[in-house]
């Protein structure tokens, strides 16, 4: 009989969630779509969406981690099943293992380029520091990435991506393997100082830079943060404002993700909860918009206006960003240091999220099927290799990265926040749901939060879905969602269909897996003694 | 100017790089001047301040109440 696992100090807990919720969208995402959507107006749907959306579905989520982990269960289709005692439920739960299961398979490889770029930056790489090369610096990039053909990085021996994809990936499994306190909680308390370190140097850089080019005196430090933040109230008439303001808050928390219901499963029973997620939510939100929005957009703004004319030769390709960073780093003063610092941040910010991405699989393996460590270990690797190699080979344009990007990690995010929140709030019942919220807790909730999850949460999420599937995105025309399936539908769309079912593949391994330990935990008779 | 057209493809990975493509294509407009409004520093120490203060409260409370646990 395993000992059960626990966090090993409430800052820890705290670390270890907004380790997930911090990634790579709070310094790229949240700047463009604020400026995309009214600039400092933006902030008011935004905040809006974290009072309403945001914060109330974090504090369901704890809610229902820490009451199943307190009946013996600490993953999604445990958690789900003493919820709703219905055998339904566990497989329900099985969304919230594929969600963090699937965007793993990808995430590990962006992680991995961030690294590479690091170290590119520490040891002083000519790739990435030859002064002002936009189609150089693109064409580094999709070489270091293998977009010219699948399998290209296998070409010619063991490239630098492939090492450090083993790299990072060693370095996840080392510390999932060593425990929940041992390894992810330890790690979390030291990468999340060090990642606002990195960050406020390169904040303090970028708001030090003045006007670097005297011959164009509007391109200023102080007009970049204008761009960044100047209202334009008229964005707040338009729904899309409010709908890109929701999905933001509900992206960046890492709600509906599967992390934080396992988290909290292993919580203390009389420990508090609705504290230490409001307090993982603005630490995040500290890395969104007092960081993210203040670097990354001024920084582009200053330095990517300056090269407009090579700039817009690169393209419009995903892989911009890796592409015009290295421009806007060759232009800075003492841009090697801070190249490094950027890319070592965004390493940081994306471990600590991989992390939070194999743990709740890795608790299920090991309650569900019985499994001990090493074999849990063992299988969770053995999946998420097969999974990882293939977005590794079919590099050819990223499409199979970009397919399961949308299926698992945004499509289904969707899917499972709104059933997270039916659960809570109409089948564990708002009651219920206020009393484990208020066990132990430090904080006092407001009671209309519950009248919120209930009612106002659900329609939010609605409106999102509906969003997503009837919404004109792209050529105006069709939306996200069908634009996607037309796009599986042409013929030479291998790769986006072979993708698919990768998704639907591991859904229907993780179903049997469930189906097995529904039996087990029948047989155990966990569930007769919950009744008794 | 004409339309603008829409920039955001879906799909979060793509959207990394978004913001550079944001700048790229309204870069006509940048270069031709976008001073720092007032509204821009009200909103900006609005949001920002507002941040910090639910950060220093959270994470206040949290360091002060470590001990209770």
């Amino acid at each position: 009989m395993s000992t059960k696992e626990q966090w090993g100090s409430r800052i820890g807990v705290i670390m270890a969630v907004a380790g997930s919720a911090v990634g790579l969208g709070n310094f790229l995402r949240f700047p463009g779509k604020a400026a995309e959507n009214g600039g400092g107006a933006f902030m008011i749907p935004y905040f809006v969406a974290l009072l309403l959306l945001g914060i109330p579905l974090c504090w369901a989520e704890w809610s229902m981690g820490r009451y199943g982990g307190r009946k013996g269960f600490n993953s999604a289709p445990g958690v789900f099943s003493v919820i709703w005692r219905h055998p339904l439920s566990k497989y329900l739960g099985a969304l919230a293992l594929l969600i963090p299961l699937g965007v793993y398979f990808y995430y590990i490889v962006i992680e991995a380029w961030c690294l590479g770029y690091a170290w590119q930056y520490a040891i002083g790489s000519e790739s990435l520091m030859n002064g002002i090369d936009p189609a150089g610096y693109k064409q580094h990039f999709e070489q270091y990435t293998g977009q010219g053909s699948d399998g290209a990085l296998f070409a010619g021996g063991i490239s630098q991506t492939l090492i450090f994809i083993l790299i990072t990936f060693a370095l996840n499994f080392y510390l999932v393997y060593r425990g929940l306190s041992g390894g992810i909680e330890k790690f979390c308390n030291i990468a999340i100082p060090v990642m606002a370190v990195c960050a406020v140097c390169v904040l303090v850089r970028v708001l030090t830079l003045g006007t670097p080019d005297p011959n164009l005196v509007d391109q200023n430090v102080v007009n970049g943060l204008g761009y960044m933040w100047n209202p334009q109230p008229e964005a707040l008439l338009k729904p899309a404002t409010w709908l890109a303001a929701a999905g933001q808050i509900f992206f960046t928390l890492s709600v509906g993700f599967g992390v934080i219901i396992n988290y909290a499963s292993y919580v203390k029973p009389k420990d508090d909860i609705a504290l230490s997620a409001i307090t993982a939510s603005s630490v995040n939100e500290f890395f969104e918009v007092c960081l993210g929005g203040m670097i990354t957009l001024p920084a582009a703004f200053i330095f990517i206006g300056a090269t407009m004319g090579t700039v817009v030769a690169v393209g419009s390709s995903f892989s911009l960003g890796f592409a015009a960073l290295p421009n806007v780093f060759a232009m800075m003063p003492g841009g090697q240091l801070f190249g490094f610092l950027w890319f070592f941040m965004l390493f940081l910010a994306a471990i600590t999220s991989s992390l939070s991405m194999l743990q709740p699989v890795n608790a299920f393996l090991k309650e569900g099927l019985g499994l001990d460590k090493f074999k849990a270990t063992a299988l969770l690797f053995t999946v998420s290799s097969v999974g990882t190699l293939f977005v590794v080979y079919y590099s050819k344009g990223l499409s199979a990265l970009d397919t399961i990007d949308f299926w698992a990690g945004e499509f289904c995010i969707v899917i499972l926040a709104l059933v997270q929140a039916i659960m809570y709030g109409w089948v564990l019942g708002t009651a219920r749901g206020k009393a484990e919220l208020d066990n132990g807790a430090q904080l006092r909730v407001p009671n209309f939060v519950q009248f919120v999850l209930k009612y106002v949460t659900p329609a939010y999420l609605i409106a999102i879905l509906a969003g997503y599937l009837f919404a004109p995105s792209g050529d105006g025309k069709s939306s996200a969602f069908f634009e996607r399936i037309n796009d599986i539908m042409k013929p030479d769309n291998f790769v986006q269909r072979i993708s698919i079912l990768i998704v639907l593949g591991t859904l229907v391994m993780l179903w049997i897996m469930v189906y097995f330990a529904g039996r087990r935990w029948e047989a155990e008779g966990r569930y007769s003694k919950l009744d008794e | 100017m004409g339309g603008r057209r829409p920039i955001f493809k879906v799909g979060r990975v793509r959207e990394l790089t978004a913001t550079f493509e944001f700048v790229r294509v309204n870069n006509l407009g940048l270069c031709k001047g976008n001073k720092m409004t007032t509204g821009g520093w009200i909103f900006m120490t609005l949001s920002i301040s507002s941040v910090l203060l639910l950060v220093i409260y959270t994470v206040g409370k949290v360091l002060l109440t470590a001990n209770k646990q």
